[in-house]
Order: C-alpha cells, then sequence, then structure tokens
C-alpha cells in the first residue's frame, strides 16, 4: 500500500506556460507548411543542404519540439508522478528556443555562417535548460518505468545530438575540422531526430495510447524490446556513424533503427487492440492511424540503395505523415482536456460542464485530418512521379490542414459556457 | 459481505454506491472505463458528498488522478492502492484520519 496525500508541490504546470509552447508549435507548423511552395520541382539529391536543413529544422525544432517541451511539461508529473524542477526554468528555455530558433533559421536562410553560430548556441543553452530542468525533477525517482526509460535516454541523446549539431557549425565558420561532414550530419540525425524526438514519442505514446484509448492489461514486450534496439542503433550507431560513417554503416544503423520502429508498431497495435471503448474519436484515431505512416518509412528506407528518391519518401513519410499527423490526433486530446481543466473543472457539481468533444468544433477536426493526410500522401505520389500539379495541390491540402489546425486550437482555447 | 445501495449523485456520470463499514460511509464509483475528463468530474461530484469525517470516497480508475490529486489536497487526504492492474483511491477529509 501507498500513502500519497499532503502534496507540498504544485504537479499541473501553468497553463501558460504550456500554451506558449503550443500556441508556437501550431504557428511554425503552418509556416513550415506554407514554406514547402518555395521547393517546387527540388526534392533532388545530395539531401545534405542549407535549403533542406533550413525546412527540416523550421518543421522539426520550430514545430515538433516546441509542442513536444510544452507537452512535456504537462506530462512529466502525469508520466512521471513528480513534479518538474522549475516552471520558471520552462519559460526562460521557452525564449530562448524561440529566440535561437529565428537566428537561425534566418541563417540557414541567408547562408550567414557567424549569424549560424549565434542562433545555435542560443538553441544549445536553450536544450541545455532543458535538460536541467528534466534531470532535477526526476532526480528524487525512485523507480524507472517504460516511459521514465524512454525520457531519461532521450534527454542524453538530445544533449549529444545538439553538441554535434553546435560542433558542425563552428567547423563550418573556423573549418578545424578535416573528417566526414556527412558522418555529422547523419550522427547529428540519429541522435536529434530517432534519440530525442522519438525516444519521446515512444515513451510518451505508452501513456496517452492507452490513457486516450481507455486500453488496459495489454502485454508491454514489444516497446521493452523496442527500447533496447533503439538504445543500441541510437547511441551504437550514432557514434559510429559519427567515427566510422560509411554508406554501409548508416544503412545498417538504419535497418536497426526500423527493426526497433516495427518493434513499437506491434506494441501499437497491441494497445490498439485491448481498446475498452471503440467509439469513433478523432483524436485518438488519428492518433493510432498517423502509424500507417511508419511503415511506408520502413518500406522506403529499405529501398534506399535502389533510388534517393527513397531517401526523400522515407523522410517526409516519417516527419510530415507520422510525426505531424500524430501531434495533430494528440493535440484534439490534450488541448481540449487543459483548457477544459483550466476553465472548467472548478465547475463541476455547480454547473454541468462540457466534455472533451463538446469543445472541439463539430466535424471540423475531421475534415483537416483528412485533407493532411492527403496532402502527405499526394507530396509521397510526387515525389515517385514528380508531376508539378501533384505537388502544388499537395501544399494547398497541407497549408489549408495547418490553417484548420490552427484555427480549431483556437476554437477550443475560446470556448466558453453559453450563459 | 457489505451491503451496496446505489444513489443518485449531481453530476457524476457513473453509478455511485453507498456502503458503511466500521462507523463510516462510503461513497464507491468506479471510472476505469472513462476517458479524460470524466473521471474528474464523477471524483469532484463525490466529493462534494464528504462533509464530515465519518464519510469517505472510493474511486476505481485505470490510473492515479494526479490531475485530481493537486485540485483537492488542500481539502482532503487520500491513499492509493493498487488493485488488478487498477487503483483504489480513498478520500477522506483533512484532519479527520
Amino acid at each position: 500500500m501507498r500513502l500519497v496525500g499532503n502534496l507540498a508541490t504544485q504537479f499541473a504546470p501553468p497553463f501558460s506556460l504550456v500554451l506558449h509552447y503550443f500556441l508556437g508549435g501550431f504557428i511554425f507548423n503552418l509556416i513550415s507548411m506554407a514554406s514547402l511552395y518555395f521547393y517546387a520541382g527540388s526534392f533532388e539529391p545530395p539531401f545534405i543542404s542549407f535549403s533542406y536543413a533550413f525546412l527540416a529544422h523550421t518543421f522539426l525544432i520550430g514545430s515538433v519540439m516546441t509542442i513536444i517541451f510544452g507537452a512535456l511539461y504537462q506530462l512529466i508529473p502525469v508520466a512521471l508522478e513528480v513534479p518538474v524542477f522549475s516552471f520558471f526554468l520552462g519559460y526562460v528555455q521557452f525564449y530562448a528556443h524561440l529566440i535561437g530558433l529565428l537566428i537561425f533559421l534566418f541563417s540557414l536562410f541567408s547562408r550567414n555562417l557567424y549569424v549560424m553560430l549565434v542562433g545555435a548556441v542560443i538553441l544549445l543553452i536553450s536544450f541545455l535548460i532543458f535538460s536541467f530542468n528534466f534531470f532535477m525533477s526526476i532526480r528524487g525517482l525512485k523507480s524507472f518505468n517504460t516511459t521514465a526509460k524512454f525520457l531519461f535516454f532521450a534527454t542524453v541523446s538530445l544533449i549529444i545530438g545538439v553538441f554535434i549539431g553546435v560542433f558542425m557549425v563552428f567547423n563550418f565558420v573556423f573549418g578545424f575540422y578535416s573528417g566526414s561532414i556527412e558522418n555529422l550530419v547523419y550522427a547529428h540525425i540519429i541522435f536529434t531526430l530517432f534519440g530525442f524526438v522519438f525516444m519521446v514519442i515512444m515513451g510518451v505514446s505508452m501513456v496517452l495510447l492507452p490513457m486516450f484509448s481507455l486500453s488496459h492489461k495489454f502485454r508491454d514486450i514489444y516497446i521493452n524490446l523496442s527500447f533496447f534496439v533503439m538504445m543500441i542503433s541510437v547511441f551504437g550507431g550514432g557514434f559510429v556513424s559519427f567515427f566510422f560513417g560509411s554508406s554501409p554503416v548508416y544503412y545498417s544503423v538504419f535497418l536497426m533503427i526500423i527493426s526497433a520502429l516495427f518493434l513499437y508498431l506491434l506494441q501499437v497495435y497491441e494497445i490498439y487492440t485491448k481498446r475498452a471503448r471503440r467509439l469513433k474519436d478523432t483524436g485518438i484515431d488519428t492518433m493510432f492511424m498517423s502509424h500507417f505512416f511508419i511503415l511506408i518509412f520502413i518500406i522506403s528506407v529499405i529501398l534506399t540503395p535502389f533510388s534517393e528518391k527513397f531517401v526523400f519518401i522515407s523522410g517526409f513519410s516519417l516527419i510530415f505523415g507520422f510525426i505531424n499527423l500524430l501531434i495533430y490526433g494528440s493535440m484534439y486530446k490534450i488541448l481540449p482536456f487543459l483548457t477544459w481543466f483550466h476553465r472548467f473543472s472548478n465547475l463541476v457539481g455547480k454547473k454541468k460542464v462540457p466534455m472533451l468533444n463538446d469543445m472541439l468544433p463539430e466535424r471540423l477536426p475531421s475534415y483537416q485530418i483528412v485533407l493532411s493526410s492527403a496532402g502527405v500522401i499526394l507530396l509521397l505520389i510526387y515525389l515517385l512521379v514528380p508531376v508539378n500539379f501533384l505537388f502544388y495541390i499537395s501544399v494547398i491540402f497541407l497549408v489549408v490542414g495547418s490553417s484548420m489546425y490552427l484555427y480549431i486550437n483556437i476554437y477550443v482555447l475560446r470556448f466558453r459556457l453559453e450563459e | 459481505m457489505t451491503n451496496k445501495d446505489e444513489i443518485k449523485v449531481e453530476g457524476a456520470t457513473v453509478p455511485v454506491y453507498t456502503y458503511e463499514k466500521d462507523g463510516i460511509t462510503y461513497y464507491e464509483f468506479d471510472t476505469s472505463e472513462l476517458g479524460p475528463p470524466e473521471p474528474m468530474v464523477n471524483a469532484l461530484s463525490v466529493l462534494n458528498l464528504i462533509d464530515s469525517s465519518n464519510k469517505r470516497a472510493v474511486m476505481i480508475n485505470h490510473k492515479k488522478p494526479m490531475g485530481l490529486f493537486d485540485k483537492i489536497s488542500d481539502r482532503f487526504d487520500y491513499k492509493v492502492e493498487e488493485l488488478n492492474g487498477k487503483y483504489r483511491i480513498e478520500f477522506w477529509l483533512k484532519e479527520s484520519k
């Protein structure tokens, strides 16, 4: 038996802290989709370029990581049952993150390496603030559950990946490194995208998917296996790529990563089949369905030796397909809940309070998900069959989808009870 | 075997049962099949009934309701027990333990 009570510390973060991150993430999501327009007729090798780096960082740091940080400030107490060390540091991190990112993106756009150095260092500081806050938050944790293990090593991986990124930028300016830049880029991608973003998603999914789908008593063998394969892939594969990278090495590391992702998919399927309630729900349905894009990623990674087209297909299916749709779906569950908690939880027992679905506009979230999914699928087809018409339609779908997403989330935030 | 009677509680969306044990009246409800925010809605509705030291609320839920603890910990103490993969949370008024 465990006695809990007399909470001396506030667990839930201030609503405004999470909103800072979420609103920033929504706006960068729209900017990323709109900036796709300027890539018409491109997506040709080599994929290592400032031009693609601009798109990748706008989306991954601007939209994905901004939302991840906001979500983590909310989820650390829920998932790990420990209070966040400092919400004040959360605000400081947000402004450092935003300023660093804007400077960094401007430098990629203008190709100004000195400005890039400033942006990269400020971003590094913001990531270190998060890491310090995270490690201080979990310092009293007695046992590490699956989510805690994923988040711990994800944060370690973030630090390594970001230092590699900053090392790269210092080298662009001062030119002291004689090794392969490709090795640095691959190691940077492995540690930040797979080590941080993906391991956070895997760990947090083990809380959010069962919580929102009411799935209990599922076996967790696949996620535990996936964790070990992911650890070897990221920490083993990342350092091997850094020091001894070559095409066969990168390919082998990616084969290991897709093995880990396949095990993760099996775990998600296990949770899906153990749902207690099987009602239609746009948010949770989208969260589950987004995982189909991981299958496309797995197949396209296997096919990369046959054509460089598959490098782009794998990248877009994973980032704009899986990660983007997963976040869209999650937000239709998380934001209504946070708004409800902030605005309506005090009215329980005094007034009739809305349920989460009441706070979303009718049908619009489903239309948005269909439009954005169609946009990604058209983009993937365009990468196989480069017909510009397909590209422009896909960009229109993605931009309109992202605008609808912004509108729906603002609708949720402004939701009030009728007097 | 304790006799449990179902009662109507304003705002609750699940059946609430009441029974007596060792001179204490318990109000028990199960939200383990409900998604957020319904566990909290039900808990806050039932906690409105706990107005003396001889009344307690018992919640069965699929996870520890950390957000709820934040909200009620100034008025209530509670203990959590794991129960076949679910959680049994017992609440009572502070200073009435």
